[in-house]
């Protein structure tokens, strides 16, 4: 070995577990894929967590067995090959090495599980248990250890244990043929050839040109648009434990066809496997472009005896495979086997180099690993003395959700292993039989074209009895109504009421002189009315005139309002002198209350038409749907029959006419007796003055639910009818909780599947799992189906294109007939002849049967529950003079509330200005589809592949990340860690963005730095994350990676101050240098140009906690906590309340110099804010809102411990910072306190000795300070939060503030303790009150 | 996001019609339901679109038009 030329050398680590004090070592790079795993075993052992690279082989030996020689048999495995004494670690610049000393021992153990009373298998679980979770730290060599358990008479097992990174299963079966031979030959080394070395691999693997291999990923995954998951929302599972496992065969005669259609096509029975694969993820994504990782050998057959090596040599690599309905099986395959050949010679480059190559950051998350490896044939029955190995077995994984293993033979095996946190054994049987139906399919018509093959067996759709279509129009239901209750009031109009008779004769005049006017059936009469009384009975006239009604909301842009008119050629057009004017000059007009007295209405037909509703439509027009009364009298029929005349006694008519929503909330209740209430919208409900009481039903859109839900109104709906989009799981359980006797509906459906097509009701379809509702089951004589792209049905589990059929469809779009012959499409599993509509909508049916919404196939996105193309916004900006092209996306804000944004390249740099392109955008379109933003740009973002990438539009408020690219190595890496760890495209984090603003919290901290520890090296501190909170900060404080020492945070340049007079200016250093962890003031979010947050802490004086608050507020709102003075040792503290008063003032002061102010306080800081607020106004500053936390005057300042009982101190400091109580009984040491902080990793855990015992003093003073609280009067309303699981809460506690307040306390109960109301539970609560008061309250600067 | 058939132009499609006389785009490699008649194609999608742009006039179904006596 002395011979090998080494690429270097150096001493042993003091530190290694090898005794050896010779030994120089090797030093040897790492293949790209021991990287990779080298970065989960160190970030696994950093967590704690179990390394799934921990691979347990499991040998059962029959016969006698010499337990000494089979030691020495291993023991000489590990000195013939080196690699074998692996120890992985990272240089001080953070590359990683595998250091391999001279000498290793092989840990061995003996053990006998036999006996009288042992429960052999029982202990043998507890052995692999103990084992595996015994792991290995790389940094430790060998990373192999061997237990030998007796379990019987003449039995064994050998328990070989080994981290993956040293070996992979074709390096295994090596060693166990040369274990036999050893073991054979008495542990003489001679019995073998000398082992050709791994080395020479690595050597190799050096050798190769890196820039061909990466031109050759490059080529093969262009314009993959994006990566193919099957878990797209998996949270970060690394160690989430052991995966679960799934088994199946195939029978020898489907093992045999396979091998004949391999051999006849000339492809591989692994391609075969591929292609399956490929076919079943294309399946379940609805992607046709696919690509999943492989595992390759990775044994280069250039290089001698690579055969019988021994060391990790696999590498996992994307495989792209594109699907064609109209290809044959068989042409599949043999593409899927080219391109395997073609990149044949780079599969040796890493997964992380072929992914920056190819320039999608995570291709996959599913892995195929085909286990070829040569079968030694003397298994079993050899004669003599030998190791008889009968079995083999053991377990291993790998850190992707779900993972096919392949076990080729005469009866080819599967093994699924997956993440039984993502998936369920049902889904992963369900899988592996419908891999077994394709590769079936296979071997039985290869000629099939790909479109012709299903996932289903033989699904033709649900068959459901289906009620007779109807037979009856509205307009007869209507006079049916009027003759069964001619006196019941009908409509009530802020204060007016109608009765049915009352509203029956204006429309019926209305009818006849709009008959005279050319209305009737398949005629269009335009309304373009405000919501009053009046447009009721419109909507009732045009109908009994047998025509359809044309909604023209006088809201709407006129130039929109032309194009309809111009579109639909309406007879006439309903207004008044008000709306007239929105309307193209050479309309027809006719005011509402006109009237004729002659003449006969016509008959209408059920296939008539009732009205023409307009949507957005993706080619920059909009469409309009005819839909019939025939769709509508069904669906107001279910309405009657399933919720009945009670509920819908009393209804909100609140949503334009322009929605078809308001046909339910017309229609329903008017056609059964019932009266409709007509509000402006439903935030009408929430008004103080609302004169609305009494309501039986209301329904609305979610995002506009959640904002009425907020401040509940003195209403108990019997339903709360939701539509539009997906509703949240915390709107429903807020919506059961504020209206805990209303049944909660989930409507689904498009305009052109009339009103809606499904349901879920919560007291009828309850389900026992919490969590979004489902859409619930086909109403009234629709039916659904869930299609791939094939047009076949798709198995449950899997997600499909929504289609609706039977009596929803409408008729088509007007005017348009190719529009409608694409959409509304033949019908495959209905009555011959019938139609079904195409959505584009994605959905899954569970196992549980349950229907989930999944989004879009295309670009139409709902904002607030309203329909919109991007595409017609993106026409209609582009069609602006000044712009070349234009781009609209769906971003979410710092609330994560839906916004509309558009970008624009301009045709010359300065010819437009946002504000005239977004006035153009409103000329043409509704306010709903009007951007928040329109942003200029030089060129529209473009995905790897050239298309436009949507998701890198600039967020709505975000900074312009013009100077957000990193520009180090380093900042890339810290970018990409930053990103991951928000769940973030890392193109949204600029280098200067704060982590916090991010939407980072304080938790998120500690694995921030962990992280960066594993990946880059260094020893950032969570410390620095406060204190430079960015990309670019962060960087900056890594420093060097060689500095290993954190630097100790410097002190805030705050001079000590004495007393002073309020609000003078005592801190002389500008605030923003002020800012480190420590210092009295911690800027969380300095950029913005609304006026700040300011936070006062509690006692212990720590403003840490707020960071979480970030993300909730405006991005346009800089954040800043305000610290104690004397956090950092040896700083003097406040003397006095007064003293901390003034200096909190001063210094808000300095960062904001005139208000409006706002402020929030919590527990102590509380009373502190109260102050800060009343001096504020005492110096005739406005103060614009005054938020506290569970703070109280009065008694408890009083409470809690006495400053110089330091036990009592330290407790309460415990729970402040969100520690397990000690013991009642137990008397606080210091020691103990601090051996309970730095139990837990977090900021606190971080502090050293010296810092810790600062923060006590401080809270100890500042328990002081408290009771000197004499509080002024504040002069405005008072927003407070209960912390209302804490055991000293009661209801009404915050009224103990009445007298210190002039204006309303406002409380909000948080269920949580005291100690937790900045924990992100309850800031996910407190944030959004906070911001909505935030955003009400304040004015922008000027 | 893979195009969905009736989307995608690099398949060919047919024109079926029912007795009502709507009209359906349809790709040729699925297979026709019962109750339409193939009026055009196998052709190019965008072929199959402007046959039904000239030949689909009158989108009232056909027992619509009997029932209204025209």
């Amino acid at each position: 070995m002395t011979a090998q030329p080494a690429p270097t050398k150096q001493p042993v680590p003091t530190q290694s577990a090898s005794p050896a004090k010779s030994a120089s070592v090797d030093v040897l790079p790492l293949t790209p894929l021991q990287e990779g795993l080298l970065f989960h075993a160190v970030y696994e052992h950093e967590g704690h967590s179990r390394d799934v690279y921990v691979v347990q082989l499991v040998f059962e030996l029959d016969g006698t067995v010499d337990a000494a020689r089979l030691r020495a048999a291993a023991q000489a495995l590990l000195e013939r090959h080196p690699t074998l004494r692996s120890a992985f670690r990272r240089r001080r610049g953070g590359q990683p090495v595998q250091v391999v000393p001279r000498r290793a021992t092989l840990p061995w153990t003996e053990t006998d599980l036999t006996g009288p009373e042992t429960d052999t298998e029982r202990e043998w679980a507890r052995l692999l248990d103990e084992d595996r979770d015994r792991g290995f730290d790389p940094a430790t060599p060998p990373l192999l250890r061997c237990t030998l358990v007796r379990t019987g008479e003449r039995r064994h097992r050998l328990l070989v244990t080994h981290h993956h990174i040293l070996l992979d299963g074709w390096s295994v079966s090596v060693l166990l043929r040369e274990l036999r031979t050893l073991y054979d030959a008495g542990d003489d080394p001679s019995a073998l050839p000398p082992a050709p070395p791994y080395r020479t691999f690595l050597e190799w693997l050096g050798r190769r040109d890196r820039t061909a291999s990466e031109a050759a990923w490059r080529d093969a995954l262009a314009q993959l648009s994006q990566p193919t998951r099957l878990a797209p929302h998996a949270p970060d599972g690394r160690g989430s434990g052991e995966p679960a496992q799934a088994r199946v065969e195939l029978t020898s005669e489907t093992g045999t066809a396979l091998t004949a259609l391999a051999r006849d096509l000339g492809v591989t029975v692994n391609t075969l496997v591929q292609t399956a694969w490929a076919i079943l993820l294309s399946r379940t994504t609805g992607h046709d472009d696919v690509v999943f990782g492989a595992t390759v050998s990775g044994r280069p057959a250039e290089l001698p005896g690579v055969e019988s090596m021994v060391g990790l040599f696999i590498n996992t690599v994307p495989t792209r495979v594109r699907l064609r309905p109209d290809e044959p099986l068989s042409g599949l395959l043999r593409r899927v086997q080219e391109g395997y050949v073609r990149l044949l010679d780079h599969h040796h480059l890493g997964l992380a180099d072929i992914q920056r190559a190819a320039g999608v950051p995570q291709l996959f998350d599913t892995l195929v690993v085909f286990e070829n490896y040569p079968v030694d044939d003397q298994e079993t029955g050899r004669p003599g003395d030998g190791l008889r190995v009968v079995g083999t077995g053991g377990r291993d994984a790998t850190h992707y959700p779900v993972t096919l293993v392949a076990l080729p033979g005469p009866r080819p095996r599967f093994r699924l292993a997956y993440r039984p946190d993502l998936f369920d054994a049902d889904w992963a049987n369900a899988t592996l039989d419908r891999l077994v139906r394709l590769l079936e399919t296979m071997a039985q018509d290869p000629e099939r074209l790909l479109g012709g093959v299903g996932l289903a067996p033989g699904e033709t759709g649900e068959e459901l009895p289906s009620a007779p279509p109807a037979t009856r129009t509205l307009t007869d239901l209507w006079a049916a109504q009027v003759a069964a209750t001619p006196d019941a009031v009908a409509v009530l109009d802020r204060g007016a009421t109608w009765t049915y008779r009352e509203l029956d004769d204006r429309a019926e005049r209305l009818a006849r002189r709009l008959v005279s006017l050319g209305a009737g059936p398949e005629r269009v009469v335009g309304i373009a009315l405000p919501r009053t009384t009046d447009l009721v009975t419109a909507v009732l006239g045009v109908l009994k005139s047998g025509a359809a009604y044309l909604p023209l909301d006088p809201a709407y842009p006129p130039d929109r309002l032309a194009y309809i008119v111009g579109d639909a050629r309406p007879v006439v057009v309903l207004a008044t002198d008000e709306t007239v004017g929105v309307l193209p000059a050479d309309t027809v007009t006719l005011p509402p209350e006109a009237g004729g007295s002659q003449g006969s209405l016509p008959e209408s037909r059920p296939d008539n038409l009732a009205c023409v509703t307009y949507t957005s439509g993706s080619t920059g027009r909009p469409k309009g749907v005819l839909e019939t009364h025939r769709g509508i009298v069904e669906f107001v029929e279910w309405t009657h029959a399933t919720l009945g005349p009670e509920r819908l006694a009393e209804v909100l008519f609140s949503t334009s006419l322009n929605f078809d929503v308001s046909v339910f909330e017309i229609f329903s209740p008017l056609l059964c007796g019932g009266r409709i209430q007509i509000v402006e919208n439903l935030l009408a409900l929430t008004a103080d003055d609302t004169d609305v009481r009494e309501v039986s039903l209301i329904s609305g859109v979610p995002s506009v639910l959640s904002t009425v839900v907020a401040d509940p109104p003195d209403i108990s709906p019997r339903v709360v009818a939701l539509g539009g989009e997906p509703i949240p799981e915390r709107l429903r359980t807020d919506l059961e909780a504020a209206f805990p006797a209303a049944r909660i509906i989930n409507f689904y459906g498009p305009t052109e599947a009339t009103v809606y097509a499904t349901a879920w009701q919560s007291d009828v379809d309850p389900h026992a799992t919490d969590g979004a509702p489902p859409l619930g089951r086909p109403l009234a004589r629709n039916r659904l189906h869930l299609l791939d792209q094939a047009l076949r049905p798709v198995p449950d589990g899997v997600p499909g294109e929504i289609y609706l059929s039977g009596g929803g469809p409408a008729r088509g779009y007007l005017g348009r007939p190719g529009l409608t012959a694409r959409r509304f499409v033949a019908n495959p599993f209905g009555g011959p002849g019938e139609r079904m509509y195409r959505t584009g909508d994605l959905a899954v049916r569970g196992f549980d049967g349950q229907l989930r919404f999944l989004g879009r196939t295309d670009h139409q996105v709902k904002v607030r529950g309203f329909r919109v193309e991007l595409g017609e916004i993106e026409a209609v900006l582009a069609a602006h003079p000044a712009v070349t092209q234009a781009a609209a996306a769906v971003r979410e804000d710092a609330l994560g509330e839906k916004q509309l944004v558009a970008c624009a390249v301009p045709g010359e740099p300065e010819g437009a200005r946002p504000a005239e392109l977004r006035a153009h955008l409103a000329r043409a379109l509704p306010a709903h589809m009007v951007p928040s933003t329109v942003t200029l740009l030089e060129r529209l973002p473009l995905t790897a592949s050239g298309k436009l990438d949507r998701t890198a539009l600039p967020a709505p408020g975000a900074p312009a990340p013009a100077s957000g690219a990193p520009r180090t190595q380093q900042e890339e890496r810290l970018r990409a860690i930053v990103a991951d760890l928000l769940g973030l495209d890392p193109l949204r984090v600029g280098v200067h963005d704060s982590f916090f603003d991010l939407g980072g919290h304080s938790l998120l901290v500690p694995r921030l730095t962990a992280r960066i520890r594993a990946e880059l090296g260094g020893e950032p501190t969570m410390r620095a994350v406060f204190d430079t909170p960015s990309v670019a900060g962060l960087a900056r404080s890594a420093g060097p990676p060689t500095s290993a020492v954190a630097p100790v945070a410097p002190v805030a340049p705050v001079a000590p101050v004495a007393p002073v007079a309020p609000v003078a200016p005592v801190v002389p250093a500008a605030p923003a240098t002020s800012g480190t962890a420590l210092g009295v003031l911690l800027p969380l979010r300095t950029r913005g140009r609304r006026e700040p947050l300011f936070c006062l802490p509690p006692a212990s004086g720590l403003a840490w906690g707020f960071a979480g608050l970030a993300r909730h507020l405006d991005a346009d709102r800089p954040l800043y906590g305000l610290q104690s003075r004397g956090l950092v040792p040896g700083q003097v503290r406040s003397g006095s309340l007064a003293e901390a008063v003034a200096e909190h003032t001063a210094l808000i002061r300095q960062v904001q110099p005139r208000g409006p102010y706002h402020l929030l306080g919590y527990s102590m800081g509380g009373l502190v804010a109260h102050r800060v607020a009343t001096e504020l106004q005492a110096a005739g500053e406005r103060v614009a809102l005054l938020a506290l936390l569970d703070s109280f005057p009065g008694e408890w300042t009083a409470r809690g411990p006495r400053p110089t009982d330091r036990p009592a101190v330290l407790r309460a400091l415990l729970t402040i910072l969100g520690r397990p109580a000690a013991p009642e009984d137990e008397e606080l040491t210091d020691a103990r306190f601090t051996e309970l902080v730095r139990r837990v990793p977090d900021l606190p855990g971080g502090l050293d000795d010296a810092e810790l015992e600062a923060l006590v003093e401080v809270t100890a003073n500042n328990r002081r300070l408290m009771a000197e609280f004499a509080p002024a009067s504040y002069q405005g309303d008072l927003l407070f939060f209960t912390a209302a699981h804490d055991p000293d809460a009661h209801p009404g506690r915050h009224g103990s503030w009445r007298p210190y307040v002039e204006g309303r306390v406002d409380n909000h109960d948080i269920p949580c303790l005291h100690g937790g109301m900045t924990g992100p539970a309850a800031l996910d609560r407190i944030g959004p009150v906070l911001d909505r008061r935030l955003r009400a309250t304040a004015p922008r600067h000027a | 996001m893979s195009t969905n058939p009736f989307d995608d132009d690099t398949l060919e499609h047919l024109v079926l019609v029912n007795d009502e006389g709507q009209h359906s785009l349809w790709p040729a490699f699925a297979e026709v339901p019962a109750g339409w008649t193939v009026v055009h194609g196998r052709a190019s999608r965008q072929s199959c679109l402007d046959h039904v742009e000239e030949h689909w006039t009158d989108m009232r179904p056909k027992s619509l038009i009997r029932a209204m006596g025209e």
